[in-house]
């Protein structure tokens, strides 16, 4: 029976099933949102479901000279570990699927494969403006990775515990109990959200995808069920991002005023949407190497600038 | 000089206001657009006109669309091939008689290239009577009524 109920939660709920659901939802929701701030109406509710469908009723073309094994398995990789990434973050009760101490850095990690796949997926796919996309992934990779893993961690400093659902449960009333720590918290929520921007590889950050530049850069010769794979993938890459950074930042699924745990995960969630789409709609993409420079000179030392905060108000005795 | 924006986000307020705002997306097919009064569609013949096979458009037309063919006395047939035609409106502005105007008919799309062209017979002449006929100049000179059609 427990063997079971685990097969379940890691299948329909929460798991792939519920997390394809959710992907879909809030690619709309991004979609549509994006619409709106541009005065324009945005795609119907099904839209997602349908571009899914028709990508995976097309045929894949491989092209000849691409590495074929790597072509072919690149976007599973990116899916399974996307997939296994979500069990650890908790959605409908304080409690995630599979929790464990260290939870937090291993779907970091499980997080950052997504973004190699699609690199490599750049490099085997011997084209040239997808090996420039691929670099350009990798590039990126180096500037928002180090911002992402130290504003996650902050909370975790403060805490003293790498689990995630541990994290979502003890910040808020933490905060509330002790202000000061807001202006770290606050720090590291920004920087994260940020650095999520352009670990999605959304505006300003879609440098590796530049469709004016690149076509579809790591993308440009996926067609059919592979795309359609990769496609999805990259959805559940932005519902596991934004819940972790709810989960980790905003308490997630702990719930608040009464209201039911998963209501309180999916407006907290909503919430991260809101800002990503706007962020989205308000900026341009900038070119790499500004890309690079922001990220080594703002976003690192701002999140650097948290965890010291964080060491000098608890460990120096401030507070 | 206008002040240049070029710090990143600085549209900000504007995409605030986006979101209260009547999307500016017109719903096409269920919403039908605004037409202004000379639009040209669809070249029409009027068979009540008296077309009187004077070519004028035939010959004037940039992209050989237009066909005048004899059919009886005095009675014509006009062809239009939509696939030629670059709705110059150069045809109803040509024409003597103002038989031939500019319909605000505009979506031409078709799937068979064929009915693509239209023809148009024109009716046979009316029966001679002993009246005074109002003389060619006076005709000319008169402004042809372009159909509304509601959009």
């Amino acid at each position: 029976m427990n063997a079971l109920w685990l097969i379940f939660q890691a299948l329909i709920f929460p798991g792939f099933l519920f997390l394809t659901v959710c992907a879909l939802v809030l690619q709309w929701l991004d979609r549509k949102l994006y619409a709106r701030f541009q005065n324009r109406v945005g795609p119907p509710f099904v839209q997602p479901l349908a571009d899914l469908i028709k990508l995976f009723s097309k045929e894949s073309i491989v092209p000849k000279c691409a590495e074929q094994g790597l072509f072919r398995y690149l976007p599973y990789f990116s899916f399974a570990a996307v997939v296994t990434s979500f069990l650890s973050i908790p959605i409908y009760t304080a409690n995630a699927v599979i929790s464990y101490p260290g939870d937090l850095v291993i779907v970091a990690y499980l997080l950052t494969i997504p973004t190699l796949a699609i690199a490599l997926a750049g490099w085997s796919s011997c084209t040239a403006y997808s090996i420039i996309g691929g670099i350009r992934t990798l590039s990126q990779l180096f500037a928002y990775e180090v911002p992402f893993f130290l504003a996650l961690l902050t909370p975790a400093l403060l805490l003293g515990t790498w689990n995630i659902a541990e994290i979502s449960q003890r910040l808020p009333a933490f905060l509330l109990a002790n202000p000061f720590y807001f202006l770290p918290v606050i720090l590291a929520f920004l920087v994260g959200v940020i650095s999520l921007q352009g670990k999605l590889e959304r505006k300003p950050f879609d440098i590796p995808e530049a469709e004016t530049e690149l076509v579809a850069g790591p993308f440009t010769e996926y067609s059919g069920r592979l795309f359609g794979i990769f496609r999805l993938s990259l959805d559940m890459e932005f519902v596991v991002g934004v819940s972790l950074l709810a989960s980790v930042f905003l308490g997630g699924a702990t719930s608040f005023f009464g209201i039911p745990a998963i209501l309180s995960y999916l407006i907290k969630a909503l919430f991260i949407v809101f800002v990503l789409a706007y962020i989205k709609s308000a900026v341009a993409r900038i070119r790499i190497d500004q890309m690079i420079r922001f990220g080594w000179r703002v976003l690192a030392p701002l999140s650097l600038l948290g965890m010291l905060l964080v060491v000098i108000f608890s460990k120096g005795g401030l507070l | 000089m206008s002040k240049v924006h070029t710090r990143p986000g600085a549209i900000w307020r504007e995409i605030t206001k986006n979101l209260g705002r009547k999307p500016a997306t017109r719903m096409y097919p269920k919403e039908r657009p605004f037409l202004p009064a000379n639009f040209r569609g669809r070249p029409v013949f009027n068979p009540q006109g008296g077309c009187v096979g004077c070519m004028l458009c035939v010959r004037d037309c940039p992209s050989d669309a237009v066909k005048i063919s004899k059919i009886g006395e005095k009675q014509f047939s006009c062809t239009f091939n939509l696939a030629n035609c670059i709705y110059c409106g150069q045809c109803a502005d040509s024409c003597a008689k103002k038989v031939i105007s500019m319909s605000k008919e505009f979506e031409l799309a078709a799937f068979v290239r064929s009915t693509l062209t239209n023809t148009t017979d024109s009716d046979p002449p009316p029966p001679k009577v002993a009246e005074t006929k109002p003389s060619s100049e006076e005709v000319a000179c008169e402004t042809p009524e372009i159909p509304e059609t509601k959009t």
